[in-house]
C-alpha cells in the first residue's frame, strides 16, 4: 500500500460539492417548465425537440451536475488523496458544465443547432477536465468493490460523452454522424444503463450498509453485476449478430433485476427500524429499476406484435422515465437529504476544533433537513412520477405533470438553500465567538 | 487466521447493531429499554475506541513506526464521537426524544466515515506492521 501523500484529513471545501448541489435543482426546475410551456405533443415520442430538452437538462442539468458534485466530495475521503488542482479545477468543471448543458438544451428545444457545437466544446472540457482529476484518483488505490464498479462507470461516461459530442458536432454540422446502427439508443444505453447504473452500484455498495446498518454486498455479485453490464453494453455496440445482441439484452437486464432485488432484499434486512426517507426513496428507485428491466425485456422481445408504432414509442419515452425520473433521480434526492446535512454537520465540527464548548451548539442533521420536509418531498417526487407516467398516455396529464416536477424541483431547492443558509449562519457565529 | 482488519471491522457491525437496537427503543419511546440497550452500546464503544484502538493497536502503531498522521486524526475524530456521545446522553436523560434521534443520526454518519477510513486505511496497515497485537486485544 502506497502511503505516501496520505492523509485522512483530506476533505474538501464545502463549497466545492455544494456548488454543484445548489445549482442542480434549478435545471430540474427549467426542465418543468419547458414541459409547461411546450406543446401538448411533448411525450408523442422520445425524439419531440421539447422532450430531448428535458432529457438533457434531467440528465445533464441535474443527475451529472450532483454526481460530480459528489464525486469531488467522495473520491478524495474514499482514497485519501485530494483532487489535482482543487477549487480551481472544481470551479471550472461546474461553470462549463452548467453553460454547456443551457445551450445544449437551448438547442434542442428552439432546434437551433448551431449552438450545439458550442456545447459541445464546453460539455467537452467539462467532462474531460472532470475525467483526468478523478483518473489520477482512481489509479491511487486498488480499492474495493465500490471503487471496481466507479472505474466501469467512468469508462461508461466517457463512451456516453464521446458519444453525444459527436451526435452533436454532427447535427452542428461539423461532422458526420458516427456510423452505427441504433447511435442515439447506444449512447442512452451507455448514458443511462451504463454510467447511471454502474456510478449507483458502487454508490450503493458503501451507502446502504452504512447508512441503513445492512448486510455487504457478496463481493463476487459487488463485482459480477458491474462486469456483466459493462460487457453487454460493449456486445450491444460492437457486435451486429442478432442472436449475439438479444443475449446480451437478457444478461443486460438480468443484471438490473437481480441488483435491484437483492439490494431491496438487503434493505428489507436492515438493524434500523427507523422511518427513513432515504431508505424509501432508495425502494422507489430499485423497484422502478426492476420495472424498467422488465420493460426493456419485453420491448427487445416483442418486436411484431404490437398494435401500432405509436405505442411502441409510448412504451419507450415510459422505459426513460422510469429509468430517469423513477430511478437515478429518486436516488439522488434522497441522498441529498441525507448528504447535505452531513457534510454541513461535519465541516462545521471542523470549525470547533479549537473550542470544543461549541460542538454543543451545532445544528444536528435533523434541524439542517427536518424529517418532515424530506417526507414532503418524497410525496412530491411520487406524484410527479405518477403523472409523468400518465401523461405519457394521457394529453390531459401533461399540463399537472409539468406543474409537480417543477413543484418536486422547486422544493428540493428549497431545502437546500435553507440547509446551505443554517450552514452559513452557523459558521459566521463560530467564527464570531473564536472557534 | 483472523485479522486485525476482520477483528475490528465486526466489532464495527457489532456496535452499529447495538446503536440501532437502543435508537429503536428510543423511536418507540421505551425509555427504560432504551436506558439498557444504550449503556450495552456505549461500553461496547468504550472498549473499541478507547481500550483497543487507543488503548493498544495505535500507540504499537506508532512503536512499529507507521504512519503518524492518520492516527493523529483517528484520535481527534474520537473525541468527535464522544461529544456527540455525551449530548445524547443529556437528551436520554431528559427524554427528548427527537433531539436524542437527530444526534444519533448525526453519530450514525460521523461513525460511519470514520468506521470507512479505519476499514479501508488504517487496519489493513495495521495488519502489515503489528499483526501480532491481534492476540493481545483486550
Amino acid at each position: 500500500m502506497k502511503m505516501q501523500g496520505l492523509s485522512l484529513e483530506t476533505i474538501p471545501p464545502i463549497h466545492i460539492p455544494f456548488r454543484f448541489f445548489l445549482t442542480a435543482p434549478w435545471m430540474g426546475i427549467v426542465a418543468g417548465l419547458a414541459l409547461l410551456l411546450g406543446s401538448d405533443q411533448a411525450f408523442s415520442s422520445q425524439w419531440t425537440p421539447e422532450l430531448r430538452a428535458v432529457t438533457h437538462l434531467l440528465t445533464l442539468g441535474f443527475m451529472a451536475m450532483v454526481m460530480l458534485g459528489a464525486m469531488f466530495q467522495l473520491v478524495p475521503v474514499i482514497s485519501g488523496h485530494l483532487i489535482p488542482g482543487g477549487t480551481k479545477v472544481a470551479g471550472l468543471v461546474h461553470v462549463l458544465l452548467s453553460v454547456g448543458v443551457l445551450l445544449l438544451v437551448a438547442g434542442f428545444y428552439w432546434q437551433a443547432y448551431a449552438l450545439m457545437g458550442w456545447a459541445a466544446l464546453l460539455l467537452l472540457l467539462a467532462f474531460a477536465v472532470f475525467l483526468l482529476a478523478l483518473a489520477t484518483l482512481l489509479r491511487h488505490r486498488i480499492g474495493g468493490d465500490s471503487i471496481f464498479s466507479i472505474r466501469f462507470a467512468a469508462l461508461a461516461l466517457l463512451t456516453t460523452v464521446g458519444l453525444g459530442l459527436w451526435l452533436s458536432a454532427s447535427y452542428a454540422g461539423l461532422t458526420t454522424p458516427p456510423a452505427l446502427a441504433n447511435k442515439a439508443t447506444v449512447h442512452m444505453a451507455w448514458g443511462i444503463g451504463g454510467w447511471v447504473l454502474l456510478l449507483v452500484m458502487g454508490a450503493s455498495y458503501q451507502v446502504i450498509p452504512m447508512f441503513h446498518v445492512t448486510p455487504s454486498y457478496p463481493s463476487l455479485l459487488a463485482r459480477g453485476l458491474p462486469t456483466t453490464v459493462f460487457v453487454s453494453l460493449l456486445t450491444l455496440t460492437l457486435v451486429q449478430l442478432p442472436e449475439v445482441q438479444a443475449l446480451a439484452v437478457l444478461a443486460f437486464c438480468a443484471a438490473a433485476m437481480t441488483y435491484a432485488i437483492f439490494s431491496i432484499h438487503l434493505l428489507g434486512q436492515r438493524k434500523r427500524k427507523l422511518a427513513d426517507i432515504t431508505a424509501r426513496f432508495w425502494r422507489l428507485s430499485l423497484v422502478c429499476l426492476l420495472l424498467s428491466a422488465l420493460l426493456a425485456t419485453g420491448l427487445y422481445f416483442t418486436d411484431d406484435p404490437l398494435p401500432s408504432p405509436g405505442i411502441r414509442h409510448q412504451l419507450q419515452v415510459v422505459l426513460g422515465t422510469l429509468m430517469i425520473y423513477g430511478f437515478a433521480i429518486s436516488v439522488i434526492m434522497g441522498m441529498l437529504q441525507k448528504i447535505v446535512p452531513f457534510l454541513s454537520y461535519l465541516h462545521l465540527q471542523r470549525s470547533c476544533l479549537s473550542n470544543f464548548a461549541l460542538l454543543k451548539t451545532l445544528p444536528h442533521m435533523g434541524e439542517i433537513i427536518p424529517a418532515s420536509r424530506s417526507r414532503w418531498q418524497f410525496n412530491l417526487h411520487i406524484a410527479a412520477l405518477l403523472t409523468l407516467l400518465a401523461g405519457i398516455t394521457t394529453d390531459q396529464a401533461t399540463t399537472p405533470a409539468a406543474i409537480l416536477v417543477t413543484a418536486d424541483f422547486a422544493w428540493l431547492s428549497f431545502s437546500l438553500i435553507s440547509a446551505t443558509a443554517l450552514y452559513h449562519n452557523t459558521a459566521q457565529r463560530i467564527t464570531s465567538s473564536g472557534g | 487466521m483472523t485479522t486485525i482488519s476482520a477483528f475490528m471491522q465486526d466489532n464495527h457491525r457489532q456496535c452499529d447493531e447495538l446503536y440501532a437496537a437502543a435508537e429503536e427503543a428510543v423511536a418507540n419511546q421505551e425509555w427504560e429499554r432504551a436506558d439498557k440497550l444504550w449503556q450495552a452500546f456505549a461500553d461496547q464503544l468504550e472498549v473499541h475506541i478507547t481500550e483497543r484502538e487507543e488503548g493498544r493497536l495505535f500507540p504499537a502503531l506508532e512503536a512499529a513506526g507507521g504512519p503518524g498522521n492518520p492516527v493523529r486524526m483517528m484520535r481527534m475524530e474520537h473525541e468527535q464521537i464522544r461529544a456527540l456521545v455525551a449530548q445524547m446522553v443529556d437528551a436520554l436523560a431528559a427524554r427528548e426524544q427527537q433531539q436524542f434521534l437527530g444526534l444519533g443520526e448525526t453519530l450514525l454518519l460521523l461513525t460511519q466515515q470514520h468506521n470507512m477510513k479505519e476499514e479501508n486505511i488504517l487496519y489493513p496497515i495495521m495488519d502489515q506492521y503489528i499483526a501480532d497485537q491481534l492476540a493481545h486485544l483486550p
